[in-house]
């Protein structure tokens, strides 16, 4: 309402100044100059006033509007109030200000979406994204970034180098080639950088992955290939060599040829116990081996394998301890369990130190049973413990062999655990030797003896 | 005009941070790497270290040659010329971490083909001192903290301590049976490079305590801020 009489003023006194000013010219082409001057002197002073107060009334208007505005920039849900009736130009700029106040609006609400949904789809994703500015600010972490690069914050807006300082990230940001790296990164022992496209900006976006999985993956497959034509080519040929020596005139010679037939008898058993237990490991792969899970009281299984291993203990004079309760049982197949055993021991025995010790012990842990095998041998070094339950890996290869393992054991072993929902690994003994120990399900007594 | 060249001297400054932050990690990767390749009796990881040095010794060239560029074309003062001076320093520090690391991949070589020494002599605990006071000296350096840098200068103490009583220990194997002495040698040395290392980990925490308080703290009890 004050800005329409404000209007109204403005146009009044430009309507006064204009006819003074008509008033003055017309004098003077009509009358003397000394006549004429105080009226046009009068006239322009007239104008002068008038053109003064115009201009004070339109900075007032102006002052009013941009206020209004600020108000409308500071908060954007606020918009300038104007009169219905009044359709001046002022009331035209308020019309259009809000306008563009209604646009910014909405555009800002469509970015914000935009941010949000850009961060839900990022922070979904296994891979890693980094993406910084041309001043190497932060302007996206992903969760799983965040996660490989051990940072905790949500640091966008921040220099990368306040949190990140892998010397190939950067060597990546900067450079233009296609290039990519595998480094060890903060939480990631193994990950694949690589740069993604360039989207125009100054910036660039980097992509994570953790390819730690894969590599050991592929370090076990090339092993295990290794590992599997070695184990077989060694019997092979001693089982060739001596067939040859024989058919070249060693059969008629008994001193010779008992013991070529030994090792011949002895090579194929060993290729045989080798393929029984390939083929165990893959009906176990297949799901084909047939689990009958039941409760299974243990101390009595771990007798059954004691009394089949008291040869081998004799011979190597270990003397194995059993502390395990009586009526403690798992829900487990016997005949499984029984294999697991017999496999451990043995391994206690064989791979521990002559004159040594084995302890087997089990006690109930939460809803399960921890079932321990522990040595005072030689130990297992850090590097080979991770490793052991591959196929055919072998921490000592010399050793494991001539003690006459097929290098498959401990594999059946994690596959049988595993199959029947238990656990298995192995640890450190202290002083000395190592820990293997298996998890199973505990099963209630009444249950097992009924 | 003027905030043009600003905006490239920010960006040079920043990119002398940044390359001094990545050759300090490529140093801890370095130590890491070296005391992993002697724990695991690894060879091909050891050899692996020795050649990555060449990396570092790459890294002193380009930040020794950048911090001169910005020095003669910017002619900084007050707080950029304690930086560019202190990079300067900061630099032959950790070129000197990455020889130490090379040095204990070389004795890992040598270690690697004789029996372990038994009892085993547990240098971990000092390498990981060593590797932690390290990683806090280059935070402290990134976040320009001098607080965490006093703490660093302090913990260097810890780390000579624990050097003095490991090496006392390997001296005694020597004592007990005098054929473990090519066994011991090179542990020695591998505890004389950690504790080297840790004395260059204390003079870069010194220069970034001098680059944020502009105070020298070298050579004289430290006095914490209360």
């Amino acid at each position: 309402m004050i800005q329409r009489v404000r209007v109204r003023l403005l146009g009044f006194a430009l309507l006064i100044s204009l006819v003074a000013g008509v008033v003055a010219s017309a004098a003077m082409h009509t009358q003397a100059v000394t006549d004429v001057l105080p009226i046009a002197l009068g006239a322009f002073a007239i104008a002068i006033v008038t053109g003064w107060g115009v201009a004070l009334v339109l900075r007032g208007t102006l002052r009013d509007l941009v206020r209004t505005t600020q108000d409308v920039v500071r908060h954007p849900s606020r918009r300038i109030a104007s009169d219905e009736r009044a359709d001046d130009e002022v009331h035209e700029l308020a019309e259009w200000i809000n306008f563009l106040a209604d646009d910014a609006h909405k555009s800002h609400l469509a970015l914000a979406r935009e941010r949000m949904l850009l961060a839900a789809v990022a922070d979904g994703l296994t891979q890693g994204v980094i993406a910084v500015d041309g001043e190497h600010r932060i302007e996206l972490l992903n969760d799983a970034a965040r996660k490989m690069l051990g940072v905790k914050s949500s640091p966008v807006g921040e220099l990368l180098i306040d949190f990140v300082r892998v010397p190939e990230l950067f060597d990546l940001i900067d450079s233009d080639a296609a290039a990519t790296a595998e480094v060890q990164l903060p939480n990631t022992p193994r990950a694949l950088i690589r740069p993604a496209r360039k989207w125009g900006g100054d910036g660039r976006v980097l992509l994570l992955e953790d390819v730690t999985a894969m590599r050991r993956l592929e370090t076990v497959r090339r092993d295990f290939v290794a590992n599997v034509s070695h184990e077989l080519r060694t019997p092979v040929a001693v089982i060739r060599a001596n067939a040859e020596t024989l058919m070249a005139g060693a059969k008629d010679d008994p001193a010779i040829s008992g013991k070529l037939i030994d090792g011949l008898h002895r090579n194929a058993e060993r290729l045989a116990r080798i393929l029984a237990d390939l083929l165990d490991l893959s009906r176990l792969d297949a799901g084909q081996y047939r689990l009958e899970l039941s409760p299974v009281v243990i101390a009595p299984i771990v007798e059954q394998a004691l009394t089949a291993l008291e040869p081998q203990a004799a011979q190597r004079k270990v003397t194995v301890s059993v502390a395990i309760p009586d009526a403690l049982a798992v829900r487990a197949d016997p005949k499984a369990l029984d294999h697991i055993l017999v496999n451990l021991i043995d391994n206690g025995v064989k791979y521990g130190r002559p004159d040594g010790n084995v302890w087997v012990s089990a006690r109930p842990a939460g809803a399960s049973v921890r079932i321990e095998i522990r040595d005072d041998g030689p130990g297992i070094a850090d590097k080979h413990r991770a490793r052991v339950f591959e196929r055919f890996y072998r921490a000592d290869p010399s050793r494991s062999r001539e003690a006459g393992g097929t290098g498959l054991g401990l594999s059946i072993v994690k596959h049988l655990v595993e199959s029947m929902g238990g656990e298995v690994g192995v640890e450190p003994n202290v002083p000395q030797g190592s820990i293997f120990w298996l998890r199973l399900p505990e099963a209630s007594t009444i249950e097992a003896t009924s | 005009m003027t905030a043009h060249t600003s905006k490239d001297f920010e960006q040079e400054l920043r990119t002398l941070r940044e390359r001094l932050a990545t050759m300090g990690e490529r140093a801890a990767r370095q130590i890491s790497l070296a005391m992993k390749a002697l724990a695991d009796k690894d060879d091909d990881l050891a050899r692996e270290v020795i050649k990555n040095d060449a990396l570092i010794d790459r890294d002193e060239i380009d930040v020794d040659e950048l911090a001169l560029q910005i020095l003669a074309t910017r002619q900084p003062v007050a707080s950029d010329l304690r930086f560019i001076t202190m990079a300067l320093k900061l630099v032959v520090d950790l070129e000197r971490i990455g020889d130490h690391a090379g040095g204990i991949a070389k004795r890992a070589l040598e270690l690697n083909r004789l029996p372990a020494l038994e009892p085993r002599v547990d240098l971990a605990k000092l390498a990981t001192l060593v590797q932690n006071n390290l990683q806090a000296a280059l935070d402290s350096f990134v976040r320009k903290d001098a607080d965490r840098a006093t703490a660093v200068i302090t913990a260097d103490a810890e780390i000579d301590k624990l050097n003095a009583s490991l090496f006392a220990e390997l001296i005694a194997h020597v004592a007990i049976d005098p054929a473990t002495v090519t066994r011991v040698l090179p542990l020695t040395s591998v505890c004389r490079y950690l504790e080297r290392i840790g004395d260059h980990v204390k003079n870069v925490a010194e220069d970034v305590v001098y680059m944020v308080r502009a105070t020298d703290v070298r050579h004289r009890p430290i006095v914490t801020p209360s």
